[in-house]
């Protein structure tokens, strides 16, 4: 371990307080969110996503991009790992961002699963990865990589594609109140 | 005006994400879920970047936890015999999860997906497969 900064440590905690305040209010949780469109219930997710990515895409085109993952293996162990983190947030009833947020709430049995998670990061990084590294092909890879265009169009792509979205999700929501003058007959 | 949870849910969405924008502008870091818990194993990653994404995530408990106590949500909950097995095999999948991909978690719908990350998109796609499975499994169960 290196040399820490204490004030961007600092800073990073009260960003963090920021972050949990939202995301509580919001009810930022990934499994629940993804649930309710299998049910049919999805509206307020897709709104509070859309919203999201419009704001992160339009920021971070400005800023300039940079990588928040790594493609494995040509995307295979990506999807892999896509798919156990969907059946393991799904048995445990919340994605990392829900289990803080319920930890901030007061649920013992979200500790457990933060705490939980330390035997599954310490069998995949100590014992997996060691026998699967060389398998695999690894690089921090963007969009604009693959598809040579302007990070200016892909980013104005997505944000139309939400904003669709927002708009379609808003007026279903308008379009299905009961009208006042048919509800009182 | 009343605000319904919808719009409550949208203006708080904003607020994180205007958030996450400030602070990669402040100090180039973005929010991270996952990979924020790998200094519990004794990964630091890249100049501490875990370290620092562990302090953010430090500080979301706090601030959601003053969240539920404005809004008298906060309540201790003793978790059943059931709902404690169920935390720690869901725990060790997460874990297992996060650490084989970095980036596989709520980072990917948050940060990965507008800052068009490849692997991002992939992961987004699994983590659906993931769940319809066993929300499939959990209706069929039930019937």
């Amino acid at each position: 371990m290196g040399n820490i900064n204490l004030t961007l440590i600092s800073l990073c905690i009260l960003f963090g307080i920021g972050f949990g305040f939202f995301a509580q209010r919001a009810g930022l949780c990934i499994v629940t969110g993804i649930t309710e469109i299998f049910m049919g219930k999805g509206k307020r997710f897709l709104a509070l996503i859309s919203v999201i990515v419009i704001i992160c895409a339009i920021g971070f085109s400005i800023l300039g991009l940079k990588p928040a993952g790594e493609l494995r293996c040509f995307g295979i162990y990506n999807l892999l790992a896509g798919i156990i983190f969907g059946i393991g947030i799904f048995i445990s009833g919340g994605c990392i961002t829900g289990s803080m947020i319920k930890v901030g709430e007061g649920n013992i049995s979200s500790i457990i699963v933060l705490l939980s998670m330390i035997p599954g990061m310490a069998l995949s990084v100590y014992v997996i990865t060691p026998l699967i590294k060389n398998s695999f092909f690894s690089k921090k890879l963007l969009l604009t990589d693959i598809i040579k265009i302007n990070r200016f169009y892909i980013c104005a792509a997505i944000i139309i594609l939400a904003v669709s979205i927002l708009i379609t999700v808003l007026r279903n929501r308008n379009n299905n109140k009961p009208d006042k003058a048919i509800s009182r007959k | 005006m009343k605000f319904k949870k919808i719009h409550i849910s949208i203006f708080m969405g904003v607020g994180f994400a205007s958030l996450n924008v400030l602070m990669y502008f402040l100090i180039k870091k973005f929010w991270i879920g996952g990979s924020s818990f790998l200094p519990l194993i004794g990964i630091c990653g890249e100049k501490n970047s875990f370290i620092y994404a562990l302090a953010v995530n430090i500080g979301f408990i706090i601030g959601a936890f003053i969240s539920a106590f404005l809004c008298k949500e906060f309540m201790c909950k003793k978790p059943s015999f059931s709902q404690i097995l169920r935390a720690v095999s869901g725990g060790i999948l997460i874990g297992f999860a996060i650490s084989i991909c970095p980036g596989t978690c709520t980072t990917a719908f948050i940060v990965g997906i507008p800052m068009l990350t490849v692997s991002s998109f992939i992961v987004v796609a699994g983590v659906a497969i993931g769940v319809f499975i066993m929300y499939k499994l959990s209706v069929n169960h039930n019937r």
